[in-house]
């Protein structure tokens, strides 16, 4: 049912009423006038039928919006960087974060990030010690997302009977792709970033190293590492 | 301005004027003509089945491969023979755009949301060279292959899958207690070890992605893979050392922000009083404001403006969406034997069966949609898209019984519905996610370490004609195998943390 009615009916001979043309023209009281509706009051039903509207209608980003940020450079953390606790701080990942500011809440944000990452985490034989932990973890808007935590790899090997050093670090390394889906997002800014820990300490341990043809066994301190390539975070919002 | 208002109102006593006369008309007549804007609407003008297809976006790409890797059933015993469709890469490090991955398409000023996916295998996997993929008798090493988005003719860069650097080797954090002896070595140096500038894991899937701004015209958007050139430092190339790329898919979403107009154009002709023009019933009312008031009370879609409608008065982008996710308290794990390509045989049992195994998080949890989202989603009535997205931390791939070692075994997870007229469930073939036990232990080689691998997976479902039946749920399943021709029954185990479903139901 169209909106804007018929309020006065003009009619040849009668003396106009500038009273009432002047509803026709601007009401302040009804839904009458060609000018008061149409400023903010036209609706659904003053639509035509079958009315469409197009893409050239929609506002930019006032629908669905897609940020992405990251950083192409590589970047090694060891675990001597991590914070004083471990097992429980983590640090954040430089370049696979996104913060993002909504305009008006959305009623989804749909997070993916991306990393190339490789490792070395040194398992000791059996006898000489347990492992350095480490972890990876995403945050979003400061709380951890429990899904998105993964463990990472051991990789390297150090061998009692002839001091020897082994690493999978290459054929490990991987790219890593996750997802979060957020619901409802309020206004303003949101943050994502992915962030790891190793456990602090290391190890000591003799490693046969091999210079100009010759070898030694020297006693290190062996420590982890995490390092990252390509990487990138992104997000598409949904009105 | 936004808004518009009669020049000065009619009163008493006033002598009719031409000029104001026609400014009670005229703006109000200009405004319709193409300049209605977020100002004029009330907020939620626009019902879901208002908006044009394409109004928010626009499916530009959804290309896929589906190849089956051919585990559990032989295709052949020479690297000429690799599956149906797959695709060979070339080993002279130069990247190589993928079969079916390509596509171009015109595009307004906007931006491209780009998903793609891929399982690769390594023939670096086989030990024996040469056989596909019946024997491997070895630990593995790198596949040294990156993959990435090429944007007409360039390489997206925050979308390559890989490191930049191909010449530094890693180092080892370790600082030697004496680093002068009497021999004055090894001195102070890092010890540098393995390259680690593409992936490794000679049987993995991999997703990528980018948002990337376009501007007007046509763009070509594709999936290049490379050989990394380390690769090329090795003194014997083998003829069978090369990968072949298996199911693929890229997906290609347009979100416009200044789009091409579709709608034609809508405007109200009113002239404008002249003087001694005869004032009449007729000259203002029929000819002017009822004109003008009929054109208000049926818009037409060429009198909006461009960007004339806000998020006030839209409707949600999204039909419909889900999440879930699954927490265990402790590794998961199930040897349930893959049955094959494409087949939907779901096990009866997390142990000792046949088939595909929902993962779930051992107390009572699958990793299903179903867990959030008790409704179906609608397929048969909503020209739509489905859009699903799944991670999964698989820790372990290892062996359970006797038939080779743990490298040799591999496990697989995908994607799978339950379609609500028949109730059966469904598991898509190209959305198997093959990855192998790629963490040797270097010192037994008996054993393996975990893998501790991010599982991606990605499948649209295109319901863009309307399908016979609805989405009850969609989840994720997993199963494991070894690679060899005859059946090995539940002699491999894969184990499985926290994981993660999202679906995403577009307008089509």
């Amino acid at each position: 049912m169209a909106d804007i009615p018929v309020s006065y009916v003009y009619t040849d001979g009668n003396v106009l009423v500038p009273a009432s043309h002047g509803e026709n023209i601007y009401s302040v009281t009804g839904n009458n006038g060609i000018y008061s509706e149409p400023n903010g009051g036209l609706f659904a039903d003053n639509l035509v039928a079958g009315f469409t509207a197009g893409s050239e209608h929609v506002g930019p980003e006032e629908a669905v919006l897609g940020r992405q940020d990251g950083y192409t450079g590589d970047n090694d953390y060891v675990n001597g960087a991590v914070g004083s606790d471990g097992s429980t701080s983590f640090h954040p990942v430089a370049g696979c974060a996104l913060r993002v500011n909504l305009p008006f809440a959305m009623d989804a944000v749909f997070w993916m990030w991306s990393y190339y990452i490789s490792v070395w985490r040194p398992l000791l034989d059996d006898g000489e010690g347990s492992t350095l932990t480490g972890a990876l973890r995403t945050y979003l808007d400061g709380a951890f997302i429990g899904h998105t935590q993964r463990l990472v790899w051991p990789t390297g090997h150090l061998r009692t009977v002839d001091d020897g050093l082994f690493s999978s670090e290459g054929v490990t390394a991987r790219f890593a792709d996750q997802c979060h889906l957020q619901l409802t997002a309020s206004a303003g800014f949101h943050e994502l970033y992915l962030a790891l820990t190793m456990q602090e300490g290391n190890f000591s341990d003799v490693i046969s190293r091999t210079a100009g043809g010759s070898s030694l066994a020297v006693t290190h301190h062996i420590g982890a590492r995490m390092s990252f390539g390509v990487r990138n975070a992104r997000c598409i919002a949904w009105l | 301005m936004p808004y518009e208002f009669p020049t000065r109102g009619l009163v008493n006593t006033d002598v009719l004027d031409t000029v104001e006369m026609n400014g009670d008309v005229i703006r109000a007549a200009e405004k319709y003509s193409g300049r209605l804007n977020q100002h004029d609407f009330r907020a939620s003008t626009i019902a879901s089945a208002a908006l044009a297809a394409g109004a928010y976006h626009t499916v530009r790409q959804n290309l896929f491969a589906s190849v089956d890797p051919g585990w559990r059933h032989a295709l052949g015993s020479t690297p000429d023979t690799a599956p149906a469709d797959g695709f060979r890469l070339q080993n002279d490090g130069s990247w190589q755009v993928l079969d079916t991955m390509t596509s171009t398409f015109s595009t307004g000023t906007g931006i491209l949301w780009i998903v793609g996916w891929l399982n690769y295998v390594s023939h670096t996997w086989d030990g024996s060279y040469g056989d596909w993929p019946a024997s491997i008798l070895r630990d593995p090493s790198g596949a040294d292959v990156q993959f990435a988005i090429l944007l007409d003719g360039r390489i997206v860069g925050m979308a390559r899958t890989g490191a930049l650097n191909e010449t530094l080797r890693t180092f080892i954090p370790a600082t030697a207690d004496v680093q002068r002896s009497g021999t004055n070595r090894p001195g102070p140096a890092a010890m540098r070890r393995d390259w680690a500038h593409s992936m490794g894991p000679p049987l993995c899937p991999v997703r990528f992605g980018a948002v990337i701004p376009v501007v007007t015209g046509s763009h070509t958007v594709e999936v290049v893979a490379r050989r990394s050139t380390a690769l090329l430092y090795r003194s014997v190339r083998y003829v069978s050392d090369f990968i072949v790329v298996l199911s693929r898919k890229l997906f290609t979403l347009e979100i416009p922000s200044m789009p091409p107009a579709t709608s034609a154009a809508a405007a109200v002709d009113v002239s404008t009083f002249e003087p001694e023009d005869v004032f009449s019933a007729a000259a203002i009312g029929a000819n002017r404001v009822n004109v003008i008031r009929n054109a208000y009370n049926d818009v037409q879609s060429g009198a909006v403006s461009r960007g004339g409608f806000n998020h006030f008065h839209l409707p949600t982008a999204l039909l419909d969406r889900a999440r879930s996710d699954i927490i265990p308290a402790a590794l998961q794990t199930s040897n349930d034997i893959y049955p094959g390509y494409n087949t939907p045989t779901v096990a009866a049992a997390k142990t000792n069966g046949t088939g595909w195994w929902p993962l779930d998080d051992g107390a009572g949890a699958d990793l299903s949609t179903l867990a959030n989202h008790p409704t179906v989603f609608n397929t048969t009535t909503l020209s739509s898209y489905l859009l699903i997205f799944a991670n999964v931390h698989v820790q372990t791939v290892r062996a359970t019984g006797a038939g080779g070692g743990n490298h040799s075994r591999f496990g697989a997870l995908a994607l799978g519905y339950r379609r609500s007229d028949t109730g059966a469930q469904v598991i898509f073939g190209n959305t198997e996610a093959h990855f192998n036990s790629f963490n040797p232990d270097l010192q037994s080689l008996t054993t393996d370490r975990n893998i501790d691998l991010d599982v991606p997976m990605f499948q649209v479902i295109d319901a863009t004609a309307p399908l016979v039946f609805n989405v009850d749920y969609i989840r994720v399943y997993g199963s494991s195998g070894d690679a060899i021709v005859a059946a090995n029954p539940s002699t491999t185990e894969i184990g499985w943390l926290r994981g993660n479903i999202v679906v995403l139901q577009i307008r089509a």
